[in-house]
């Protein structure tokens, strides 16, 4: 080997290894260790635009018809705004209602039940569930091997052509990694560049009053499975955890969603049964039902006044981040739209 | 420590002198064949298996060599035998019947642990370590499907099992011996963690066990 070939050689090893470890993720100052082990799945740009494509990419569902996107939109905080339920692949309509994706690397359960233990597999829920994608991952593989596009997405990423389920859901999860929220009034706040408003200031004492317990800050959640008081509902009957444990302690227990970017991702609750946020206060307020068992953190009715529900109501419309909600890196990439023109 | 040796004597140990570790399923003695009916738990019953596959966990001693996994599956001969490292010839390790909790908890796996493998429940979180499945043929003519689904890493759900010591690289696990405890008449369907799944685990366990 010649001493220019030799040196073009070191020269592509070098950039390979650096395109590979590139991605920087841009931790939040102001977050807690993430809950993600980045060693087991090292963020690259190519991945995660890899993760990108197949994140809007109707090839994950078994008539091509739905993405993740069709239910978790990047407009909506990557929820599905104006559904109480998400509808699937034929029409078929699910139980529950499309959770808002923000800050998952810091999430140790997924799904309104917790069924998923780790973001990697969570995708093989709605890929497998028959009112979602109604698909297999082994389906998935299979098509992607099929088509070269994505076989050069893939050599990109990974330095081979292969496709496997394991790449399948390490470049989901990495572009899902990269849908960090943290530049609301809120954040803006802690970081000394924003002031709350009187009305914002005293919805924020409230808040620490009634909610941090379980929603708690900065990421507004503490990704626990609790009960709130909601009456369950009659027709869908859905009892939560127990669904998976199949435990009666279980009963209603709901994972404590994050509360980031709520005027993009009404309806509320597991069930979306909730249009507004005024109607969530009342819920708090009132409505909190001994039938789904409340544990200590919400023992009953807060019984809060109407200027007090506003109050609050103006502290959580600082946790909206349209920085976050129209970060063009997070939208439909339009490479997607040339490839299905072909 | 006086004598460290000793400690290895107490380990489940088992010796890797060969290259290769064989599985052999079996009934009362004989090779194990798809597609061929044995006598059923009660008088007058058969009982055929038609999928058997399950996760085997090589676990050598000391941090050096990684840990592997194997999904061994009746349907596919190539898979009963698991060639050994060159570097674990000389290695004691032991033996794992399923995934541990920790490999659980790492993400998306490759190889016998990727996903496509259809040994990872789609539902909630887990390897499913065991997949028995066959049908149950009644003396009064009742054809009864039976299907095992067992896993669950958790706390007292947890499946995981560890094999005995064995020195000779053939594992033959007697599935008589769990039909022995288990009436699929009784019990048709575990699908999911809970106490039947560590019921059924242990008695999986008891099938590599050298006592008759």
């Amino acid at each position: 080997m010649s001493r220019r070939h030799r040196i073009i050689l070191v020269f592509t090893l070098l950039s390979a290894f650096a395109s590979y470890q590139n991605y920087d993720l841009s931790i939040p100052a102001h977050f807690p260790p993430l809950h993600y082990n980045l060693k087991k799945n090292p963020l690259s740009e190519e991945t995660v635009q890899l993760g990108r494509l197949l994140f809007y990419d109707p090839i994950l569902s078994a008539d091509s018809s739905i993405s993740c996107a069709s239910c978790h939109s990047s407009y909506n905080g990557f929820a599905h705004t104006d559904h109480k339920l998400s509808h699937g692949i034929h029409d078929l309509v699910g139980t529950r209602n499309a959770p808002a994706l923000c800050n998952l690397g810091w999430q140790p359960l997924f799904m309104w039940d917790g069924a998923h233990r780790h973001l990697d597999m969570q995708a093989l829920a709605p890929i497998s569930h028959p009112r979602e994608m109604g698909f297999s991952i082994a389906g998935v593989v299979q098509r992607l091997e099929e088509n070269t596009h994505y076989r050069q997405h893939f050599y990109r990423a990974f330095a081979d052509s292969n496709v496997s389920g394991e790449r399948v859901l390490k470049a989901l999860a990495q572009f899902q990694l990269t849908l960090i929220s943290a530049d609301s009034k809120y954040d803006k706040m802690l970081r000394g560049q924003a002031r709350f408003s009187e009305q914002e200031a005293r919805g924020y004492q409230l808040f620490r009053k009634h909610c941090n317990a379980c929603h708690a800050e900065p990421l507004f959640s503490n990704y626990q499975l609790n009960a709130n008081g909601l009456p369950p509902d009659a027709l869908l009957n859905d009892t939560g955890r127990m669904g998976i444990t199949g435990k009666a302690a279980d009963r209603y227990r709901f994972k404590t969603p994050s509360l980031r970017n709520l005027s993009y991702t009404f309806p509320y609750m597991h069930d979306g049964r909730f249009q507004t946020l005024s109607a969530v206060m009342q819920h708090y307020s009132e409505g909190v039902s001994a039938t789904s068992s409340p544990g200590t953190a919400l023992p009953g009715p807060l019984k809060l006044s109407s200027t007090e529900k506003v109050d609050l109501v103006s502290f959580l419309l600082t946790l909206n981040d349209s920085a976050f909600v129209f970060n063009r890196k997070h939208a439909y990439p339009m490479e997607l739209r040339t490839y299905w023109k072909k | 420590m006086k004598y460290p040796g000793l400690l290895l004597l107490l380990l489940p140990v088992y010796s890797s002198a060969q290259q290769t570790l064989s599985v052999q399923p079996q009934w009362r003695g004989n090779l194990l064949e798809t597609g061929r009916f044995y006598p059923g738990p009660q008088s007058g019953d058969s009982l055929r298996i038609d999928v058997l596959r399950f996760y085997l966990g090589v676990l050598p001693s000391g941090e050096a060599i990684n840990h592997s996994y194997h999904l061994i599956d009746l349907a596919h001969p190539e898979s009963m035998h698991i060639p050994l490292k060159p570097e674990m010839a000389q290695t004691p390790f032991t033996l794992l019947l399923g995934v541990d909790s920790m490999t659980q908890m790492d993400g998306a796996g490759g190889g016998a642990l990727d996903p496509t493998q259809g040994m990872y429940w789609t539902w909630q979180s887990g390897y499913i370590h065991l997949k028995l499945e066959g049908i149950l043929h009644k003396a009064e003519g009742r054809n009864i499907p039976f299907s095992y689904h067992i896993g669950g890493f958790e706390g007292k759900d947890n499946t995981l099992q560890r094999i005995p010591a064995d020195q000779s690289g053939i594992l033959k696990p007697r599935l008589d011996i769990l039909f022995r405890k288990l009436d699929p008449a009784l019990l048709p369907e575990v699908m999911s963690p809970g106490t039947k799944a560590v019921m059924i685990s242990r008695a999986w366990k008891d099938c590599f066990s050298s006592e008759p």
